[in-house]
């Protein structure tokens, strides 16, 4: 238990081995080598480790090397060394040969059993015999990458997959090095634990009527630890005393009281509360509720109570468990086939309606709220899943403090760590039970980004660091299954788990450009152009939800381009403001992304590989109904992995010459690679050969080429 | 209730030249999607006009249509049977997403005249009228820029660097007596054209409508070029003509850098034999060529598509359903398999430094999509708003796509088959490749709205009748109307991009168009539905966060700034 380091210590640790010269590998120009000498957390220790493998993550060419568990983590050592094109993200983690292991979502594997070569997995959920041998495992993340590892020449195969099992779904029984109690003295703790925090919120909301609400002690008011839930001190109406407050404690759904968490400019409050319990009492005790938030009103208007759907858990589960399907992809035939139908795939995910009824809820409560004056209760029957959604979702829309980057810090800070957000279940719990509300949080707030661009200083991708950060168990805080009695450490800044390479691109440039262009027209006219607004509304309409590619596929390189989309248009912009600003005086800006030459659409998640011209709209589902898709067929049916006699050859196009991948050529391989690594690509199974006119020319190979969706500069 | 005013004179500040008021009906409920709404509405020359009573919602609920955009007028209810307010009136169905709904007075009515003048100057061919764009160029002043030389095609074809020693003009049309069809100024190799006019007139005999395959753009450095055609007429017997082969022939030797010649038949091959049946047919066993089918739809079927798109948007969106009824649609595939089409082409050209043949079947739908999004991604000209005009003058309006009879200008006839949305279906194509690749444009998609909207007003000549012959040569459009491009140039600095970077721009783009990367395009779809969130949509002025949605406000001041330090520099230059 002595074992937790702090990350500031954790980093000042390993001076020496600091990330490798990241400008150079901004411009893609000079590739440096990929480190494997990322140190162990304290207490991390190399548990089993199966040489001669294969490895690769999703898309990727597999390649020979050995493969190290530890408790904490998966290393793969490559035996020829690796280059890397895209910047380091994480500080605890090199993510382009390792991972976390509790960001493990499922773990498939494949047995030699028969002598068939078929690869055939199937879920991992119990150990398996020492009797069996493992030959492939397949393991997905929670952020949808997919990793293979071809074990066929290793012994020690179904003892990584024991392994791997246990660690990951049993992260609470070995504490992990990091998420260990903490000795020290915590730098700085969750915000919200603190009287002063929400004596500070409350001061900033309650412009008007802020003795309506008092700070609660919970240690001291409630004679039984009743709302274990809670952080030690919330809000309440004033009018509440401290026999309603026990009252209203022990008849609320694990003691979750109505506490109040906002209040709009107008003085009404946007409070959440779990459901009471149904008995005699119970229209007494909604009553007292509604008057005393009535007495808190400004104008004593009644609170709207908006009950929130008991089934949200379920659906958010079963969401993701979807998605998961659709998105967790590992080859060009999967990707290809999902091009049929995608619409009605994504949409019989149910995610995105998902997405929309949350959006729907937080415009009905910003009704009440905004337009209507009205207090809004959410009550949810546990009130820690969707109340939190929509309650964050409602502040975010009407407080434009939260859509900066401190106030969306403090924000999860009071809404998700504080009021006891269970993290720990919802994130690491079992794939039955892995629920992340969280992550449809993020995405809604995603939506709300790409729509109001200018309106936010921060990008998706800090969502997406937030999102990584909550999977990696690099923070207690999104670990943990209750709201605990010792405060937590913060994980804000997210400085303290990424590199400033990744953390310069949450700065959102439309906002930064909004910004100035407002203070320069309030410099040249005297008036302000009103480019920015206190208060958005959510989308209430499907048609303006999208997938939320940017999380979803960032680690598919095919559904990438070079130069296009918001990366290229945001260094764009940037140097466009660097312009302007040079030319005027008062107006300062300085150049804040790196502008490579080639820069993909899912910078720095992947770039779009070298085999691409496909005619997806020639392909021809082999089997329509692939939403089921599993595991196993997830795989094709063979050659998925290196066959060994096949070595030495490079070797991409598919086995049948007369299928529609058109281009067929070797992936640009990094020029170090080991030329004993054989690479065939997946057969295209799914595709049928028929569906191309045999009127084809038989063309010679095209010559390589950068890659399709790079642009030439011609003149 | 109708009264007319004099021409010339101007009653109202959104009036504009030539537009005569012709009717007024002061008492008439405009049933909106978010309930009624009381009003007047005004039809002129030119628009249908509502303006509610209700000063508050004014702002909100007043619009315009101009005529060009209705595509059906249809009564609802009887005068003498129909009980219940607003069971009576009449819907005004538009080419675009929407159809507006009005209930009428019964009792005095004042329906009649509605529909009358409705029916009469929204279908002016079909009551012998002229079409709004004379009098409208009648009565306005003579635009600064004349849009009608904007594409001068000796001026695009020297840009490109032709003629040359391998291409030349031939002057086989010049009266449209060849191919009636195609513009006056083609251009073949020139090896094609030394053997003499009856050689290209016995290809014209191999292909339907004389549509011989000419230039249309050849890559400034490798000479490989895209010529676009109709189908060869092969018939059932597969009829060979010596003629066509040596011609095409004399196209790959045009391009010393290849020794084939790629055929891109846009449509499927099912339909291409087909096609057989009928005379037409496609390019079998030719030497050096190569032939691929594109699998692109025809008419009829992206006809249907975008009904059932329409269907999942309008009057309000299936919030259940609508993503599986945009998928059934199919409007994105066919996107799509356009997409792909141009992006092979304009690979082909590029990379593999081959010249391409395209063609369809008549090679005025198809064959125009694919010719002119390839260009736009290889040719960064084709990006600026100058360029974009002179691609749509050259590869739409003068090589005949029927305009009139797919948007069905000023006929009162809906039920037509050969109505189709196929410049639509391109410009939605442009918005696709724009979204990805926006900072290699000059202009944002303001431009290409504008475009529609003024595809279906008929307020301007560009795309009036079907050819270049109708347009310029039997009704002299170039003189009794304005073209669109003397307004859009004029307005240059709407629709100017500030992200675009002229230096940076000259690239070719050549993209994989995955159906993750293309979308409903809701800014145009979805403006008249209520609950959509776009600038200017219901929802946005409701909420008075217009300027908050999307990123046009912040561009469109970005803008203003670049053209103000444009201003200011110049007089520092001329001191200099």
């Amino acid at each position: 238990m002595s074992q937790f380091v702090s990350f500031v210590d954790y980093e000042s640790g390993f001076q020496s081995a600091s990330q490798p010269n990241s400008q150079s590998t901004a411009n893609g120009k000079k590739l440096s080598i990929l480190q494997y000498n990322t140190p162990f957390f304290k207490g991390e220790i190399e548990c089993l480790s199966c040489s001669d493998c294969y490895f690769a993550f999703q898309f990727a060419t597999p390649l020979c090397g050995r493969v190290v568990c530890t408790n904490a983590r998966l290393r793969f050592i490559s035996n020829v060394p690796q280059t890397r094109r895209l910047p380091r993200r994480s500080r605890f983690y090199e993510e382009s040969c390792e991972f976390p292991l509790c960001s493990i979502h499922s773990i498939h594997v494949a047995l030699v059993k028969d002598a068939s070569r078929n690869v055939h997995y199937s879920q991992l959920t119990e150990n398996i015999s020492s009797l069996d041998v493992v030959s492939h495992i397949k393991i997905i993340l929670k952020d949808f990458r997919v990793i293979s590892i071809d074990l066929r020449r290793s012994q020690n195969g179904t003892a990584l997959a024991n392994q791997l099992l246990f660690f990951a779904k049993h992260p609470q029984v070995g504490p992990f090095p990091l998420t260990s109690t903490a000795n020290q003295q915590p730098k700085e703790i969750v915000k919200f634990f603190t009287k002063t925090a929400w004596m500070t919120e409350l001061h900033r909301c309650c412009s008007v009527g802020e003795g309506n609400w008092r700070i609660v002690d919970l240690h001291k008011e409630i004679i039984e630890d009743l709302s274990e839930n809670y952080p030690p001190f919330v809000v309440a109406p004033s009018s509440f005393s401290m026999t309603d407050i026990d009252r209203l404690a022990r008849n609320a759904k694990l003691g979750r009281f109505p506490i109040w968490v906002w209040s709009y400019s107008s003085g009404s409050a946007l409070m959440i509360s779990s459901k009471l319990e149904e008995h005699v009492g119970t229209p007494m005790l909604m009553s007292r509720i509604f008057d005393g938030v009535a007495q808190s009103h400004s104008k004593d208007e009644r609170p709207e109570m908006i009950h929130l759907d008991d089934d949200f858990q379920a659906q958010v589960t079963k969401g993701y468990e979807a998605l998961k399907r659709l998105c967790a992809i590992d080859s060009h035939s999967q990707y290809a086939v999902r091009e049929r139908h995608w619409l009605s795939r994504v949409w019989k995910t149910g995610w995105t309606q998902l997405v929309t009824n949350c959006m729907q809820k937080t415009a009905e409560a910003l009704n009440f709220i905004v337009d209507r004056n009205r207090s809004v209760i959410l009550t949810e029957n546990e009130s820690r899943d969707a109340a939190l959604v929509i309650g964050s979702l409602v502040q975010i829309c009407a407080d434009a403090h939260y859509r900066t980057v401190n106030g969306l810090y403090e924000l999860i800070d009071k809404m998700w760590l504080s009021l006891g957000h269970p993290f720990g279940i919802r994130l690491y719990g079992n794939d039955a039970t892995i629920c992340p509300t969280w992550l449809l949080f993020l995405d809604c707030l995603a939506q709300l980004i790409r729509i109001y661009p200018t309106q936010f200083a921060y990008s998706s991708h800090l969502l997406l660091g937030l999102f990584d950060a909550s999977i990696s168990g690099a923070s207690r805080c999104f670990f943990s299954a209750f709201s605990p009695s010792v405060p937590f450490d913060s994980p804000f800044p997210l400085d303290q788990f990424f590199y400033a390479e990744f953390t310069m691109l949450f700065t959102n440039m439309y906002h930064q450009a909004a910004k100035t262009v407002q203070n320069m027209a309030m410099i040249r006219r005297g008036s302000s152009s009103f480019l920015m607004q206190e208060v958005i509304r959510t989308p209430i309409c499907t048609m303006d939800i999208e997938l939320w590619e940017e999380c979803y596929m960032r680690w598919t390189p095919p559904a990438s381009v070079n130069n296009a989309g918001l990366p290229r248009e945001s260094s764009v912009l940037d140097s466009l403001m660097c312009n302007i600003a040079e030319s005027r005086r008062g107006i300062t800006w300085q150049t804040q992304l790196p502008a490579p030459e080639r820069l993909s659409s899912l910078f720095p998640y992947c770039e779009p590989d070298g085999l691409q011209r496909i005619m997806y709209s020639k392909i021809e589902d082999e089997d329509g109904s692939d939403d089921t898709v599993s595991v196993a067929s997830m795989a094709s049916k063979r050659g998925s992995f290196p066959n060994d006699n096949d070595s030495n050859r490079v070797r991409l196009s598919p086995s049948d010459s007369s299928a529609s991948f058109r281009a067929q050529r070797a992936v640009p391989l990094p020029p170090l690679t080991n030329m004993s690594t054989s690479a065939s690509l997946p057969t295209p199974n799914h595709i049928n050969p028929s569906s191309r006119p045999r009127a084809h020319r038989q063309a010679p190979l095209p010559p390589p080429r950068r890659s399709p969706d790079s642009t030439i500069i011609r003149f | 209730m109708s009264r007319s005013s004099s021409p010339g004179m101007k009653e109202f500040i959104w009036q504009l030249p030539g537009e005569e008021l012709v009717v007024t009906d002061r008492s008439i409920v405009y049933i909106s999607p978010i309930g009624k709404i009381p009003g007047k509405v005004i039809i002129t020359r030119y628009r249908l006009r509502f303006e509610a009573k209700d000063s508050q919602s004014r702002g909100n609920c007043n619009f315009d249509i101009p005529l060009g955009f209705i595509y059906k007028v249809e009564k609802i209810g009887h005068s003498t049977v129909t009980r219940g307010e607003s069971n009576y009136g009449l819907i005004v169905h538009c080419k675009d997403v929407q159809y507006i709904r009005f209930a009428a007075n019964q009792a005095t009515h004042s329906r009649r005249p509605l529909v009358e003048a409705l029916l009469k100057y929204a279908f002016p061919l079909s009551s012998k009228l002229p079409f709004y764009a004379v009098l409208y160029a009648k009565e306005c002043q003579r635009p600064t820029i004349n849009g009608w030389t904007i594409y001068e095609p000796k001026k695009e074809f020297a840009r490109q660097g032709v003629p040359n020693e391998l291409w030349q003009y031939t002057d086989i049309n010049t009266t449209y007596n060849f191919a009636d069809t195609y513009p006056r100024v083609l251009m073949v190799p020139k090896a094609a054209a030394l053997r003499s006019n009856l050689h290209l007139r016995l290809v014209g005999e191999h292909r339907s409508r004389q549509r011989i395959p000419v230039l249309s753009w050849i890559h400034p450095h490798t000479q490989a070029t895209i010529t676009r055609s109709s189908q060869p007429m092969a018939g059932i017997m597969t009829k060979k003509s010596n003629d066509d082969e040596m011609y095409l022939r004399d196209i790959v030797d045009a391009n010393a850098n290849a020794h084939q010649l790629l055929i891109f038949d846009a449509r499927p091959m099912m339909n291409a034999k087909v096609n057989r049946a009928k005379g037409g047919g496609f390019e079998e066993n030719y030497d050096q060529c190569a032939l691929q089918f594109l699998n692109i739809h025809n008419i009829h079927v992206v006809r249907e598509s975008l009904r059932k798109l329409r269907e999942a948007i309008y009057p309000r969106v299936d919030e259940k359903n609508y993503w599986r009824m945009v998928d059934e649609s199919k409007w994105l595939n066919h996107i799509q398999s356009i997409m792909e089409g141009a992006s092979q082409i304009a690979h082909d050209v590029e990379q593999k430094k081959c010249s391409v043949l395209v063609h369809c079947s008549d090679g005025w739908d198809r064959t125009a999509q694919l010719t002119s999004l390839a260009m736009l991604q290889l040719d960064p000209y084709y990006r600026t708003i100058e360029g974009f005009a002179v691609l749509i003058e050259k590869e739409w309006c003068s090589f005949g796509h029927k305009f009139s009879q797919r948007i069905g200008h000023g006929e009162d006839k809906p039920g037509d088959s050969e109505r189709s949305p196929v410049f639509l279906q391109f410009i939605d194509c442009v918005w696709q490749i724009m979204k990805l690749y926006g900072h290699y444009f000059e202009f944002t998609s303001t431009l290409l709205i504008e475009i529609l909207d003024e595809l279906y007003a008929c307020r301007f000549g560009t795309f009036l009748y079907n050819s270049e012959k109708q347009r310029i040569v039997e009704h002299r459009c170039h003189e009794t109307t304005i073209s669109l491009w003397s307004y859009i140039l004029e307005n240059r600095t709407k629709y100017l991009n500030p992200l675009y970077r002229s230096q940076e721009a000259s690239v070719v783009i050549l993209m994989t168009p995955s159906i993750r990367h293309l979308h409903v395009w809701n800014e145009y779809y979805g403006r008249h539905n209520p609950s959509v969130l776009a600038p200017g949509s219901e929802i946005a002025k409701r909420y008075s966060i217009e300027r908050a949605i999307g990123k046009k406000a912040l561009l469109n001041e970005l803008m203003a700034i670049e053209q103000n330090a444009a201003k200011n520099r110049q007089p520092v230059n001329t001191t200099v």
